[in-house]
């Protein structure tokens, strides 16, 4: 269960690494952003792994929230459809109301968390 | 979670313990005239939630008169009481809360949340964005990075979370001093910070314009487009400084591209972008917390932010925070006296909010003289408080009932003019706004609901406070010698405080009638009971005249149609429709033409008794039937 979510969300990061400097494409200026927001709903679960406690008292459960995602399997999409659906998945949970995004914003105020991250 | 209670002592311009109490945890709306101690409120805020590892210990916030000139007491404190019961205090030598290891982990970790969320802004800062002509989009970058974006937050490379303003700090720190060199993992350093910040700022700024646009439509009469672009930094290692610190704004207004914008958009534009964009990343970063957490203590102070607006510009801000910041506690302090009514009057929701009023007042402390703090709170919106006052100064001991009338006055007009701007009501055309007095008002209003059909309760409330116009009510009655009567005024207040605009319809020959079979009435009873038989004749004269086509002679002016004229018109329908039927009714009205045709005052009206009203309605109404008039059943 666990290792599909972290594929679902590994397979667009190392796809989209894999396509960086890829001059073909017209970048967006979000992709960078796009590529930071994946590596920190992956943060989100390894913390969740790691100290759970700590994360489930303020109501943050990253694994559940990542699984509701239904995010899509992109190696099942054809090469010049991924860059669109990953955008737009990106979107979606990027948006502000989004749980997952109000979850990750939380995890900023846990003191395990900015002490890992430099914050304290 | 809300804010219910915020103490301060001890603090900056709160020299003794002041209380603002938020009834529960409902905005505030302050007004603090100059040096009342407004903007040491809005720092105690600020300060409560600094994280930031400059900020300052509360020992240099404390206030310089108190306690004497050796300041010996340390027992100042900032405390605040949240809606769930929980309380948080800074004490002088103590640690702030979020930071404060005696608390709780859970609890600091709350606090920081709050910290991180909280939208704290002063004019302070928007006064740059108008300073000067020169190197705009540079200042408006430093304004941005600094203040106006600095609290967005950005995930960046390695997933980590930082705000714009970190990111901005972090590319600054990493330049090499004077006297430093380039080294090679300083410049990879450099080149680090440089890159981080360039993808966030690139990355949020579609957002944020979008944002901002959407902002921007609600002072609809700016008629401006804004697109934000950013090139980047660029290390310049020969200056020691990026290049790029400029945000690039093409601006259109009435779909022109501004070119020299600074010159061509006045202060209230400018003002009105820059807050645009401020709240565009507080919506931004306002995330929503996921489901089974506990709900953010969110909050949005804005300390006299607007004072480069004018009024009309400023009523567009108050409906950006109620619709699209709807999950913060919003906290308005101004100086501005006309502003604080206009917002009371403005605000969707008037119990969402609490009022208070600051002033400062002299306070000797041993040979120290010095200024300190009044609170007044508002306990009600502004007609409630201006009721409550006409009350206060009526009782005893007080017995000011010039003082009294004029606030019931206040609120009356208050009432009006809320109407008036709720449901666009039309008033003559006169050049000079100012000569627009309450009459024009009040009669628009009855104009309205006469012809509608609707507001009926409302119609019969007017009447009620007609009664009052040549006297209590009257702006140019209460000069010496004082004629008014402590009862008079009673009624008089009594009227403006029911005074209300409800959409129910209302039958007043009903009411009148069951009134009137009470055994025995009060003044107040009698006062209402012939302000229902008098709306319900007039409202039935018109219903008569436009059933059967009566006409009237035309007039500029459609707010002044007299009674005696609708009356004439009706009289001659009814005669020629049906003579028999007419004569008699018209014979009875007019044998009660002090109740139903004659000028409309309270001196008339009080001196009626039980059995003059219930020969009234004896003479109006249809016998041995259900309420009703016999205008109404006239045919």
């Amino acid at each position: 269960m666990t290792s599909r979510f972290l594929n679902a969300l590994l397979d667009p990061l190392v796809w989209q690494y894999g396509r960086a400097g890829n001059t073909d494409e017209i970048a967006d200026p979000r992709d960078p952003l796009m590529l930071a927001y994946w590596e920190q709903v992956l943060n989100g679960l390894v913390y969740e792994l790691f100290f759970r406690d700590e994360l489930h008292v303020h109501g943050i459960h990253v694994f559940n929230l990542v699984a509701d995602a239904c995010l899509p399997d992109i190696n099942t999409l054809p090469e010049n459809k991924r860059l669109s659906v990953v955008r737009a998945q990106f979107e979606r949970l990027y948006a502000a109301e989004n749980p997952l995004r109000g979850a990750l914003s939380t995890l900023r105020s846990l003191e395990i968390v900015r002490t890992i991250e430099g914050e304290s | 979670v809300r804010i219910a209670k915020i103490v301060v002592k001890d603090f900056r311009g709160f020299s003794q313990e002041a209380t603002f109490d938020l009834d529960g945890g409902k905005n505030l709306l302050l007004y603090g005239e100059n040096g009342s101690g407004k903007s040491s409120l809005y720092r105690a805020l600020v300060e409560f939630f600094n994280q930031a590892p400059t900020a300052r210990s509360f020992g240099w916030y404390r206030n310089i008169f108190s306690s004497g000139p050796d300041k010996s007491a340390l027992d100042g404190y900032v405390t605040l009481e949240l809606s769930d019961g929980a309380r948080y205090e800074w004490k002088c030598l103590g640690k702030r809360p979020p930071s404060d290891s005696r608390q709780p982990q859970v609890v600091r970790e709350r606090l920081r949340d709050a910290s991180n969320r909280a939208a704290l802004l002063d004019y302070r800062s928007l006064l740059r964005t108008n300073f000067g002509s020169e190197n705009l989009r540079g200042r408006l970058f430093d304004l941005a990075m600094t203040t106006l974006l600095a609290n967005v937050r950005v995930p960046t490379a390695g997933g980590v979370e930082r705000t714009i303003g970190d990111l901005w700090q972090r590319a600054r720190n990493s330049i090499p001093r004077s006297w430093q060199r380039h080294t090679r993992s300083k410049l990879a350093s450099i080149a680090s910070a440089e890159t981080t910040f360039n993808e966030a700022l690139r990355g949020i700024l579609p957002q944020v314009q979008a944002k901002t646009a959407e902002f921007l439509n609600y002072f609809d009469d700016s008629d401006i487009e804004l697109a934000l672009g950013f090139q980047g930094l660029n290390y310049e290692q020969f200056r020691k400084d990026f290049s790029g610190q400029t945000l690039d704004f093409e601006v259109k207004l009435h779909k022109v591209v501004v070119p020299e914008w600074n010159d061509l958009l006045n202060e209230a534009r400018l003002t009105a972008m820059a807050l645009s964009l401020y709240l565009a990343g507080v919506a931004l970063t306002n995330t929503t917390p996921p489901p089974g957490a506990v709900l953010p203590l969110r909050i949005l102070a804005l300390d006299d932010v607007l004072i480069g607006l004018d009024l009309a510009h400023r009523l567009p801000v108050l409906r950006i925070v109620e619709e699209r910041l709807a999950d913060f506690q919003v906290l308005l302090l101004t100086h501005d006296r006309v502003w604080f009514d206009l917002a009371q009057l403005s605000v969707s929701n008037p119990d969402n909010w609490v009022y208070y009023e600051m002033y400062s007042r002299e306070v000797r402390d041993g040979n120290v003289v010095f200024d300190a703090p009044v609170l007044k709170p508002q306990t009600q919106n502004l007609p409630g408080h201006f009721i409550k006052l006409a009350k206060d100064h009526l009782a005893n001991p007080n017995h000011d009932y010039r003082t009294a009338a004029l606030y019931a006055r206040a609120a009356l007009e208050v009432k009006l003019k809320s109407y008036f701007s709720s449901f666009k009501v039309q008033v003559p055309y006169d050049l000079d706004g100012r000569n627009l007095n309450t009459d024009h008002f009040l009669n628009a209003i009855e104009r309205r609901f006469l012809w509608s059909g609707t507001g009926a309760s409302s119609l019969f409330q007017l009447r009620r406070v007609k009664l009052f116009r040549e006297g209590v009510l009257n702006p140019s009655a209460h000069f010496h010698p004082v004629t008014l009567a402590k009862s008079e005024v009673e009624e008089a207040i009594r009227a403006v405080e029911l005074l209300d605009f409800p959409k129910k319809k209302d039958e007043f020959a009903k009411k009148a009638s069951e009134l009137l079979g009470k055994p025995v009435l009060t003044q107040a009873e009698l006062i209402d009971t012939a302000c229902y038989l008098r709306t319900a004749f007039e409202t039935d004269l018109r219903s008569l005249l436009v059933r059967y086509g009566g006409t009237i002679n035309f007039r500029d002016d459609w707010t002044k149609i007299e009674l005696d004229e609708l009356w004439d018109s009706a009289k001659s329908r009814m005669n020629s429709i049906n003579n028999a039927l007419a004569a008699p009714l018209i014979g009875d009205i007019q044998g009660h033409s002090g109740l139903f045709l004659d000028e409309w005052k309270y001196s008339s009206v009080k001196a009626k008794t039980k059995a003059d009203l219930d020969a009234a309605w004896a003479a109006l109404r249809v016998p041995a039937a259900a309420p009703k008039t016999r205008l109404a059943a006239f045919a």
